[in-house]
């Protein structure tokens, strides 16, 4: 059928009707002549012709496309319906917008944090190894000589990779002039990274395999896309210029393809040079490509075809043995462990937030659908009349059910638009919350829509069945006439409680898990750090970056803190290595007099280099001993400051910490290193958990050029920060501060955000499943309310009071939800349990959430079913009564 | 009337005659056949419709012998290969039901 006459259709039955009629006038014409009176002759005709009405509709049939038609039919008395009831059609779209927005906000955040493949070609099969795996940790980096040997040996795979990241200053001046120098993060790798990976640049090249092999020659790098796009300018002619990383030319021969963005989730390296280049990149030398036990290295790879991760993994096992016999002394006890990439990824502790927000998430949704399908269900019933009327004029029931399932796409097509927009602004909302550098890439792309529109077909199915249930009725309804028929009435009772039950089942879920992470945040923002982050500002500052030599750089700190002690409003200020929540670094250490229970020489410590004043400035007490002085220089004995666990668990025990004072520890069997100090526990980057054994160093001996300046004021720390970049400028002018913060922003982006996110986004999910659960809950209460008009009616006609009527009803609804309550409460010990790692101590089981979200249940459920009894309580039994 | 027939009786009407209307085909195809074929005339516009969409018939308004305005059809140049093909097959079948139930020799029952 050609579409010219669909949509003609209309003329063309015009000019048919009037062929009829001219039909009809030649055989009256006819029949006159044979002597018909005119009456008859025009009978006569029509008789010979047919049912002209009849032989219209099968022409008009004919141009149409009934299934195109029938389909515009549909949705237009969809929309008429839907315009018909402008409250139903509002309630169900927010519910189904609240649900699905929620659903795909929070999937955008994990899928972007955690469970997006990498931007590489065939990412699902890229491998990731850890080689320093134990028996306590399946984690562990990989040395730059255990990534040779492995390579060197390993049969089961078609290459190996390393990558570790570093930091440096960037000037670009040689190739974009004007643009100043950049604090810049970027990763070295092996030659073959980008071969490996599979990914092309956009322009130039990656690197060569020469460029891999000679220590320091080889001064070559690649640009990120996205630098070189928004900082440099996006100048193609940059390739063969020359820019400047640490002071040191290094030539641009490439820059990466715009899809790709790195190895990590996180992080977008700006820049990528060859391992080889070390030496200029860190203030070791060459000490990351000789030294087996520098584990700093990522190891990625991929299988040869045809070997299985086993047959690797088996291979890897015995390769591992092997390192280890050959250095006892470096890889004893290491395990090697090869994974796929994203397992590896979404195995850790960090993937278990994500995943309960996932699951949290999709409880909302399954609220919001068992509350449409309560919506659609008593939609349904209150249309029955209206069903079994088009059911006996002939409508057939595959019509009425396309009738309904056409109403239920438009009103999950409005949900997900809604629902859409919704999550545009909580995205954008999570973009402006995380920190600019290293938050995953946060969009609504393919596999969010995806996942939206799996959102948007559950609550399309949840509205067709209850839809399904009701044309039966309106077949019963046809025979009896009646427009309430007791035989599905049974089966639609019990589905509606149950659906409300698991609503109200649902809603208690994400009420004690919002309630729980409340509480975690409040504990955990109320914990004492064993330090006071409250004003402090810390400026981080690296002067090698700007080619200082290390004694320079040391002068350049102490001057800094002169100056910066000197300023007014400046309680004190003080130098560290790294700033608790921010970093963090451990040293393998000898303790005379002490071996660990397994017998091995060296502890795993957790140490801080830090300046004269660090303690009294960060407010850590000092319970034994003295503090650093400029005193403790390269050529004095060498000191350390140890804190109370430490003291009591390597060196002394019980008793008082003083003993501890004059012990000694070593750096593995270096130089003796004297215990001058005790000081109480304080947190190196965790809240609520144990504090480790730590000690410090003074800078003046062990400090490295990149510090932070800690300076304790007494106003607003943030309004000093101009006056210290200033300082910092009047010192030297090429020196530019890496960050600059508050503690207190540190300890809450840093230590606390997870725990506030969390208590936040199920807190938002705990009301809204609350007020649909509520929202349902009044419907069907409603509802009862005027199926048993009647009855009420007759029990006041009786004596009935009307407290008695209120209590029945309240009594009916409180049924409903206790149900649903205890289902709720028992499937909460199940789920909370899961999440007592992020709850800072607080017991998933805790007495006093459970009871006060089961008593707020009752509460919300009481005056959910309050105003529609009250109504019940104001029927008038003589109207009650007529009512039939 | 056998499905499709009515298409090649409407076609052979036209193919003789100059272009004629809805009724005179009726009745012409109702003389012809000695009045046993009786065509429901209401039948037949669905089917001039279907022909003139396939593009077999062509129509136009024009006035009757007594003065009335009436829809003419004449057959096309498809319509006339249309036709061939028809009464071809036609006789085709109706030589074979002839040889079905009239066999040359009984022995072959």
């Amino acid at each position: 059928m050609s579409l010219k006459r669909y949509f003609w259709r209309k003329r063309w039955a015009e000019e048919r009707a009037r062929e009829l009629e001219s039909y009809l006038e030649l055989e009256t014409d006819g029949n006159i002549e044979t002597g018909m009176s005119p009456a008859d002759a025009r009978a006569a005709a029509i008789r010979k012709l047919g049912n002209p009405a009849l032989i219209k509709e099968t022409i008009y049939e004919m141009n149409t496309i009934s299934f195109l038609d029938s389909l515009w039919r549909d949705f237009r008395l969809s929309l008429r319906n839907l315009r018909r009831n402008p409250s139903f059609t509002l309630i169900v779209v927010v519910t189904l917008g609240l649900g699905i927005g929620a659903n795909t906000a929070i999937f955008s955040v994990v899928d972007g944090a955690m469970f997006r493949p990498l931007p590489v070609p065939d990412a699902r099969h890229l491998l990731a190894f850890d080689t320093a795996a134990s028996r306590e940790t399946q984690f562990g980096n990989s040395s730059f000589l255990d990534w040779q040997d492995i390579r060197g040996r390993a049969k089961s795979f078609q290459d190996l990779t390393i990558f570790n990241h570093v930091s440096a200053s960037l000037n670009p001046a040689g190739a974009v002039p004007g643009v100043s120098a950049h604090y810049a993060r970027g990763l070295m790798v092996s030659d073959n990274f980008f071969t490996l990976l599979g990914v092309q640049p956009a322009i130039g090249r990656g690197f060569l395999p020469e460029e891999g092999k000679v220590p320091g020659r080889d001064a070559v790098v690649v640009l990120g896309y996205s630098f070189w796009k928004n900082e440099l300018g996006g100048d193609p002619a940059i390739v063969g210029r020359q820019v400047r990383l640490n002071g040191h030319s290094f030539t641009v021969v490439g820059v990466t393809a715009e899809s790709f963005t790195g190895v990590e989730l996180f992080l977008r390296p700006d820049f990528y040079v060859p391992v080889m280049m070390t030496s200029v990149l860190s203030s070791d030398g060459n000490g990351l490509l000789v030294n087996r036990t520098w584990r700093a290295f990522e190891m990625d790879g991929r299988l040869r075809p045809g070997v299985t991760l086993q047959q690797a993994q088996a291979e890897l096992t015995v390769l591992m043995r092997d390192l280890e016999r050959q250095h006892p002394d470096t890889n004893k006890d290491c395990v090697g462990i090869v994974r796929y990439e994203i397992e590896r990824r979404t195995q850790g502790d960090g993937s278990l937030p994500p995943k309960i927000l996932l699951v949290l998430v999709v409880l909302v949704l399954l609220i919001a659908s068992a509350n449409v399908a309560s919506l659609m269900m008593a939609r349904a019933s209150a249309r029955l009349r209206e069903t079994s009327t088009q059911l006996a004029m002939g409508a057939s029931r595959f019509r009425l059910v396309r009738q309904f399932v056409t109403e239920s796409v438009i009103l999950a097509a409005l949900g997900l638009s809604l629902g859409l927009a919704l999550a545009a602004i909580c995205i954008r909302g999570f973009v402006a919350l995380l920190p600019p550098d290293g938050s995953p890439l946060l969009q609504i792309d393919g596999r969010v829509l995806a996942w939206a529109s799996c959102a948007a077909l559950v609550t399309i199915l949840f509205g067709v069945a209850p839809a399904l249930l009701s044309i039966r009725d309106a077949w019963a309804a046809v025979a009896t006439t009646r427009t309430a028929v007791s035989g599905h009435r049974a089966v639609r009772g019990i589905t509606r409680r149950v659906l409300i039950g698991g609503q109200v089942a649902l809603s208690v879920v994400l009420l004690i898990a919002a309630g729980l992470f409340s509480r975690a945040f409040v504990r955990a923002e109320g914990l004492d750090l064993g330090f006071r982050p409250d004003h402090m500002l810390l400026v981080e500052v690296d002067p090698s970056l700007q080619g200082l030599t290390p004694d320079q750089s040391a002068l350049f700190h102490r001057q800094l803190l002169d100056r910066v002690s000197a300023i007014s409003g400046v309680r004190s200020a003080s130098l560290a290595a790294w700033v608790p929540f921010v970093s963090g670094d451990s040293w393998d250490l000898s303790i005379d007099g002490y071996t660990t229970p397994s017998g091995d020489k060296w502890v795993d410590t957790i140490n801080n280099r830090v300046a004269p004043g660090y303690f009294a400035t960060m407010h850590i007490p000092l319970l034994s001993g003295r503090e650093f002085a400029w005193q403790d220089r390269k050529k004095a004995p060498l000191v350390a400051i140890v804190n109370e666990t430490f003291a009591r668990k390597y060196l002394i025990g019980q008793g008082s910490v003083d003993k501890a004072l004059g012990h000694i520890v070593r750096l593995r069997e270096g130089d003796p290193i004297q215990v001058v100090g005790v000081v109480a526990d304080s947190s190196v980057g965790s809240i609520g958990q144990p504090v480790p054994p730590a000690l410090c160093f003074p800078a003046s001996q062990m400090g490295g050029p990149r510090m932070t300046l800690q300076v304790r004021t007494a106003g607003d720390p943030a309004a000093l920060a101009s006056i210290v970049r200033g300082q910092i400028a009047a010192l030297n002018p090429e020196v530019v501060p890496i960050s600059v913060d508050t503690f207190e922003h540190v300890v809450v982006s840093r230590g606390l955000i997870l725990t506030r996110l969390l208590a936040v986004m199920t807190s938002g999910f705990g009301i809204l499943g609350l007020a649909l659960a509520v929202v349902g809950l009044y419907g069907v209460v409603s509802f009862m309310v005027s199926r048993r008009t009647q009855e009420i009616g007759v029990r006041m006609a009786l004596g009935a009071g009307r407290a008695s009527i209120l209590r029945m009803i309240v009594g009916s609804g409180l049924a409903l939800v206790s149900i649903g309550l205890i289902t709720g409460l028992a499937l909460s010990m199940a789920v909370t349990r899961l999440m007592t790692s992020l709850l800072f101590g607080i017991s998933p089981w805790d007495i006093g959430t459970f009871a006060s979200i089961a008593a707020l249940l009752v509460l919300a459920s009481v005056a959910a079913s309050a105003i529609p009894a009250s109504r019940a309580m104001r029927v008038d039994p003589m109207t009650a009564l007529r009512y039939e | 009337m056998l499905q499709g027939t009515l298409d090649m009786l409407i076609l052979r009407t036209l193919a003789a005659a100059p272009p004629a209307h809805g009724h005179t085909i009726a009745h012409v195809i109702e003389k012809r056949s000695e009045d046993v074929l009786q065509v429901e005339h209401g039948s037949l516009y669905p089917a001039l419709h279907r022909l003139e969409d396939r593009g077999w018939i062509a129509s136009f308004w024009g006035t009757s012998e007594n003065n009335r305005r009436a829809r003419y059809y004449r057959l096309t140049a498809t319509g006339r290969k249309q036709l061939l093909h028809q009464s071809g097959r036609w006789e085709q079948l109706v030589q074979a039901i002839g040889r079905v139930m009239h066999p040359a020799s009984e022995e072959e029952l």
